[in-house]
């Protein structure tokens, strides 16, 4: 990973990253994989403190752990660059635009909540972002189901939330098990195939 | 309710979100609508629209607006750090086993699991929002839970909101086949909220 760096001094790494990562954050609408060709452009290409491969292990990692998409990327990344130190500036970087916007928007949203039109406004951009949610569903689910035992899950997923009530984090747990428990018992899927697909939008 | 509190929430979503911002949605739903009632059910979903149409990771924004709205800034910060812990810490020992990480059957066969449950997990979610705009009440699910076993409840109101509907459709369509980024989708459907409902009076 210490291929040539422009600046070796770890202060300004850091720096760079907290930079890059804030811009990254700032530029990105919706959040997560719309920031990997950024991330592509600004770490391989004009910096080229990392490669296409390493490219290639934060897509895989960012999506294979809990959290954030872009935090998580941020981390690794930073990480690599600069220790837990660079880790950090990264994650402040990727907050700080989001932090800064949004208490703006609720400041203002406490002033003028209630005003009719922002209902109706608000009514219909919970209409669009239904839609749009449902687009996703559909294209993820043609990525991620490749037979019964997709289906299954998804399903009962799907009923334990809706129906049962469930709490979303046993749903996962219970998910995390039963993967397990099929790759154990060599009933399909995991071994091979998974991982590489780049889900969402 | 304390910070800290704000704080163990925010750390449990941060722990258990697979595959990024929609992902989060039920997550943040159960928590913050259902168990602890800090905000409405619609409230939730304006948050979750604006986090959409505003720069920055999607859940980052949402921990942002709740935290705001519960403690101010300090509040703001604490929900944001929750987010963020889990990431940090998990991605900073990853990061020391990258291949042996990505290569892992264990891991795999989590991720074999998890993928489709959160694709139900989203889905659930699609419906969710279709509460707050495509229909005029929340589904009647106990109503329908206590007709299959025999019990006799009376059916609440439900119904479809017109509105709501339409601007639904637009957006599947503008999306879907004529690729319309998301964000103007979201712009395109609040102008109409205001539009539809101020032609219905």
């Amino acid at each position: 990973m210490d291929t040539e760096h422009t600046d070796n001094n770890t202060r300004n790494r850091v720096l760079v990253l907290f930079w890059t990562f804030f811009k990254i954050s700032a530029l990105t609408v919706g959040g997560g994989f719309a920031m990997i060709p950024i991330i592509e452009e600004e770490f391989v290409r004009r910096k080229k403190w990392i490669t296409a491969e390493d490219i290639a292990d934060v897509i895989a990692i960012v999506q294979s752990v809990p959290g954030v998409i872009a935090a998580n990327a941020a981390v690794f990344i930073g990480y690599r660059m600069a220790g837990f130190v660079g880790a950090l500036a990264g994650v402040i970087g990727v907050v700080t635009p989001a932090f800064v916007v949004i208490v703006t928007v609720a400041a203002c949203m406490t002033q003028w909540g209630g005003h009719p039109w922002l209902d109706h406004a608000f009514i219909g951009v919970r209409s669009g972002v239904c839609a749009l949610i449902a687009l996703s569903v559909y294209s993820m689910g043609k990525k991620i189901i490749k037979g019964r035992f997709e289906w299954g899950l998804v399903v009962s997923a799907f009923v334990s939330l809706v129906l049962f009530r469930v709490n979303p984090v046993w749903v996962i747990a219970a998910a995390a098990l039963l993967g397990l428990a099929g790759c154990w018992w060599g009933i399909r899927v995991c071994c091979g195939s998974a991982t590489e697909e780049g889900e969402e939008k | 309710m304390t910070l800290f509190k704000l704080y163990w929430i925010f750390f449990k979503i941060g722990f258990f979100t697979y595959g990024g911002g929609y992902a989060m949605i039920p997550l943040l739903q159960e928590e913050l609508v259902r168990r602890y009632q800090l905000i409405t059910a619609a409230d939730f979903g304006n948050i979750m629209a604006i986090a959409q149409v505003t720069p920055g990771p999607v859940g980052i924004n949402a921990a942002t607006y709740i935290g705001y709205n519960y403690g101010g800034v300090t509040g703001a910060l604490v929900g944001t750090a929750g987010l963020m812990v889990p990431s940090l810490v998990i991605i900073s020992i990853v990061v020391h086993f990258v291949k042996a990480f990505e290569n892992s059957l264990a891991v795999k066969g989590m991720l074999a699991g998890i993928r489709p449950a959160v694709l139900g997990m989203i889905a659930a979610a699609v419906l969710f929002f279709a509460e707050m705009s495509v229909f005029t009440a929340p589904l009647p699910v106990n109503w329908l839970m206590s007709h299959l076993s025999g019990g006799g409840a009376a059916k609440p109101a439900f119904g479809i909101c017109w509105p709501g509907a339409v601007i639904f459709v637009v957006a599947l369509v503008a999306s879907r086949w004529f690729k319309i980024p998301a964000t103007w989708i979201l712009v395109l459907s609040a102008v109409l909220g205001v539009i539809l409902f101020g032609l219905l009076g």
